[in-house]
């Protein structure tokens, strides 16, 4: 926000740059060789790893066996529902958060909204697994506390074919946790869209949508863009809720991982190789998207 | 101030995310409460209370929170920080390296890195390392790292950092003088939510920890979960209270002694 | 061009009444400024005008129309802010086509009408740029052309120059005053900063505590301050406490000195007032040895100089205190501090105003320190 204060005669263009930052070649670049050297030990290596070991027959030599296995119905099938899924529960949970975030933050809303929601957030976006399962059992299965009260008034949900242990249950049980996660990415986004441009908007005839449409949307997009990529990455990690829910059953990409590699029912740790790199690509294409797509707004954000 | 009535639509979405966040717990903590016949009573929580695995296992997750906010705050908050000063054009570069962990799910992480680190069992030195449940903290740091970064990023984008660093030294300060007393006590709120979203994180974290076979609290409440019905829904409620209570009263306390440093960051109303 | 109106405007957050009944009326094409501390109400007044906030009581008219319950999209008033205020996915050209966009106006139309404001503001060349890519003055003036496109009604200014730098603010002023001249547009325009209100108003309103405290012409409220506070408030006052005397040719008592003011002859003898001399009507002359000046003079000692330019103030340790004087530099070098003066003014120059009961710490500091409080921090 420095530029703001730009003399008038300073060359619009040129970006302020301080006695302090580094020139090319020197060796300011020492500063971050800790940081660099812990995620190429502990992040970049072990997916190296794991994908030439993908590549890596039990014999010793090297095969596509088991990338061409990613091709077998069964596992296909495990990546179009892990897909699916993610996609439902990014856009779910995505749009909903934004506007929960956005009610949270108006200004008539009292004060103390905000940080019981940002806390509860912050756990409820990490309650996974066990107790998040649990919760929903005891919500929507079976003997469900909302399945018993919807069926008091008629309803019952499970007899027209409602199941959490199905795709729409396990979508109901992400949300659980995707909702806090946007709700915790976009509210620092959506506090940078300033009050000065809605009222200029509305000074120069806007109505509140009209505002939404020509300026606050394209002034979000790549954020939100951004918060739904992470979204989708994580309900494709998920693993521990999913599990939990299903017992295992679940054809899902990280619970097969998890059986092929924790040898659960057939110990094919190259399989699992394959698996995650198959799981890295997806998750790799969904961020080239965002990358292609936020190019577009790209000329009016600040490099 | 005088406060407008809430409007209508921003009302609707708040209550709609408050039944949906409430009303699990809410049936998770009756089904915690029935002792059979629709009797209710404390008898779950008093068999959980009274497990010293319960014990032991939620004081192994919380120190490994504890120490991997640490270690991941050691390794981050330089990094930020020099890149912020020195390295601007990396920034690009950090953002997308922050964003790297989500790529490679947990499941994947643990796999590789238990892959990686098999090799150096023959190393005596790091026999020790290899057989504690430490040796989570490695990934966990990583995992953490979005949410840290994120922090950090913004905490330092909201200062400036050059005016208050060439101040500092200006009047001669040393560089650990300048981190430690001149940018952290600045960051204070960064720090707090890197923290908070960090304990979070490890609080919950499941699948490494059952692959490397440790148990941590997320782990143990699986194995109850699969025992018994009951305890685990009153393990999944104290489990979500406890984090929730240990969130607020971090916030609470940060609130309380950042208040007057408020005044010289200038906040951006 | 219509007038404004503002009429028993008033308004309250919680226990603090931010506007008390406020009355103003603004010329058709008259620039009008809103003066006064922060805290004092002048932008609560502008963003009631503007439909951002509601007043509790009280009409505002354009014209001859009321618009008080006209929703702030309809009420075609533009409007330039303090700051940050283009929007930033928009390029110079498309932020100043913005408001006719809403209007659906033709595109043809709309890019002829927008290249002509930013010709007009001297941004002809800018027309392609991001606001990130404009300096700070630049984007105040694509402020200025977008709010001036609708060709709206009344024009509003919100301390459009507090965030820019010092030079800048007063080439930028200048231009304003210039194209609301041209334009014949009726504005209303708030700042905390005196000389910019003074410099560029055809009337100046000076607000305190959410009430009036003066309008008038620059030179009147320079010139002629009718309360305390204005008298405090507008540029560098030497006030005095003193009580009148019952003298034909017109004089007050301080501190047991005879000062000789041709106003008092018009007040009551005995009444407590407070005499307000600016410091450059002050004459200072340099005393040799130790003579104590006769008649009418005062004398002390030079306490500082302060350098501003063509002039330098002198401070003068007083029997009534410390006084203010301006010399010109060139003569100031021969005053140095220590120095013995006399100081004498014109009689008819100083102004009494009249000090309630009980007002004694009005005088004092007060002079300096309501000063910083104009400085931009």
């Amino acid at each position: 926000m420095a530029d703001t204060t730009r003399d008038i005669t300073t060359l619009p263009m040129s970006r302020p740059r301080g006695i302090l930052v580094a020139k090319r070649g020197s060796l300011a670049w020492l500063g971050v060789v800790p940081f660099f050297l812990y995620t190429t030990l502990f992040l970049l290596l072990p997916a190296l790893w794991l994908t030439t070991d993908a590549f890596r027959s039990p014999t010793g030599g090297y095969t596509f066996s088991f990338i061409q296995k990613l091709f077998q119905s069964q596992y296909e099938n495990a990546f179009f529902t892990s897909i699916r899924i993610s996609l439902v529960t990014a856009l779910v949970g995505g749009i909903f958060g934004l506007f929960v975030a956005y009610a949270a933050l108006r200004e008539d809303v009292p004060r103390w909204v905000r940080p019981l929601l940002t806390t509860y957030s912050g756990v409820a976006a990490n309650f996974a697994g066990v107790p998040l399962a649990f919760a929903f059992v005891a919500t929507l299965g079976g003997a469900g506390l909302v399945t018993q009260f919807l069926a008091r008034f008629g309803l019952d949900i499970y007899a027209r074919g409602f199941s959490l242990y199905t795709f729409t249950g396990l979508t109901i049980t992400y949300v659980y946790f995707q909702l806090p996660l946007m709700i915790l990415i976009i509210i620092p986004s959506l506090e940078g869209i300033k009050r000065e441009w809605r009222e200029a908007a509305t000074n120069l005839g806007a109505t509140h949508t009209q505002f939404w449409r020509h300026i606050g949307l394209p002034i979000l997009f790549p954020s939100l863009l951004g918060a739904m990529v992470l979204l989708f990455g994580n309900a494709f990690s998920a693993y521990a809720t999913p599990y939990a829910l299903t017992s295992g059953s679940v054809n899902l990409v990280p619970i097969l991982i998890g059986n092929v590699t924790s040898g659960e029912v057939v110990a094919d740790p190259n399989l699992g190789d394959a698996l995650a790199l198959g799981t890295i690509v997806i998750i790799s294409i969904s961020v080239v998207i965002y990358a292609l797509l936020q190019r577009r707004s790209d000329k009016w954000l600040r490099r | 101030m005088r406060r407008p009535r809430i409007a209508p639509w921003s009302a609707f979405w708040l209550l709609l995310a408050v039944l949906y966040f409430l009303i699990p717990m809410y049936a998770t903590a009756e089904f915690s409460l029935q002792t059979g016949n629709g009797q209710y009573g404390f008898d779950a929580y008093r068999e959980i209370l009274n497990d010293p695995s319960f014990k032991s296992s939620f004081l192994l997750s919380l120190r490994l929170a504890v120490e991997t906010v640490l270690v991941s705050l050691i390794i981050m908050v330089p990094t930020v920080y020099w890149v912020h000063l020195k390295l601007p054009r990396l920034r690009r570069v950090m953002d997308f390296i922050a964003i790297l962990p989500f790529m490679v799910p947990p499941i994947t992480l643990a796999i590789g890195l238990l892959r990686e680190l098999h090799p150096l069992v023959t190393v005596r030195q790091l026999t020790w390392l290899l057989s504690s449940p430490q040796q989570l903290i490695l990934p966990y740091v990583i995992i953490v790292m979005p949410f840290t970064y994120r922090s950090l990023d913004a905490g330092m984008r909201a200062i400036d950092l050059r005016i208050l660093t060439e101040a500092a030294q200006s009047v001669g300060a040393s560089w650990l003088t300048i981190l430690f007393r001149v940018i952290l006590p600045n960051l204070r709120s960064a720090l707090l939510s890197a923290a908070f979203l960090t304990i979070t994180v490890v609080m919950g974290e499941f699948t490494i920890a059952s692959l490397n076979q440790f148990q941590t609290f997320s782990v143990y409440i699986q194995y109850i979960g699969a025992a018994k019905a009951n305890p685990a829904a009153a393990l999944s409620i104290i489990s979500f209270t406890l984090t929730w209570g240990l969130m607020l009263s971090i916030l609470i306390i940060g609130r309380q002694r950042g208040s007057q440093q408020q005044a010289q960051i200038g906040t951006t109303r | 061009m219509p007038g404004l109106k503002l009429q028993g405007l008033h308004k309250q957050f919680g226990e603090v009444v931010a506007l008390r009944t406020l009355d103003l009326a603004v010329e058709s094409g008259e620039f009008v400024s809103l003066l006064g501390p922060s805290g004092c109400g002048k932008t609560t007044a502008l963003r009631i005008v503007a439909g951002f906030e509601h007043a509790d009581e009280g009409r505002i008219l354009v014209g001859d129309k009321d618009i008080t319950d006209v929703p702030a999209n309809r009420r075609d008033m533009g409007m330039v802010f303090q700051s940050y205020s283009l929007f930033p996915n928009m390029t110079a050209q498309q932020n100043v086509e913005f408001g006719l966009r809403i209007r659906k106006q033709r595109s043809a139309e709309r890019a002829r009408r927008a290249s002509e404001l930013l010709d007009l503001v001297g941004l002809a060349s800018a027309t392609g740029r991001y606001p990130h890519q404009l300096s700070g003055g630049q984007q105040q003036r694509v402020a200025l052309a977008r709010a001036l496109a609708i060709e709206p009604s009344v024009l509003l200014l919100d301390e459009p120059l507090s965030a820019l730098d010092a030079k800048v603010r007063v080439q930028l002023r200048e231009e304003i005053r210039r194209i609301q001249t041209q334009l014949g547009i009726t504005a209303l325009y708030v700042t905390h900063d005196q000389e910019e209100a003074l410099s560029v108003s055809d009337r100046v309103v000076v607000l305190s505590h959410g009430q009036i405290e003066q309008v008038g012409t620059p030179a009147e409220i320079y010139g002629e301050p009718q309360t305390v506070f204005v008298a405090a408030f507008i540029g560098t006052m030497n006030r005095i406490e003193a009580t009148v005397r019952a003298d034909p040719s017109g004089a007050v008592e301080s501190a047991g000195h005879r000062l000789p003011v041709h106003a008092a002859r018009n007040w009551t003898s005995g009444l407590h007032v407070l005499m307000l001399l600016r410091p450059e009507v002050i004459d200072l002359r340099p005393l040799q040895g130790d003579t104590s000046a006769g008649g009418e003079a005062m004398t002390g000692n030079v306490k500082s100089h302060t350098f501003l330019g063509p002039v330098t103030r002198v401070q003068v340790s007083t029997p009534i205190g410390d006084l203010m004087v301006d010399v010109p530099s060139v003569e100031a070098l021969s005053v140095s501090i220590g120095a013995r003066v006399s100081l004498t003014w014109d009689p008819a120059s100083p102004r009494l105003i009249e000090l309630p009961a009980g007002a004694e710490n009005v005088v004092g500091p007060a002079a300096i320190i309501a000063e910083d409080e104009l400085q931009p921090a």
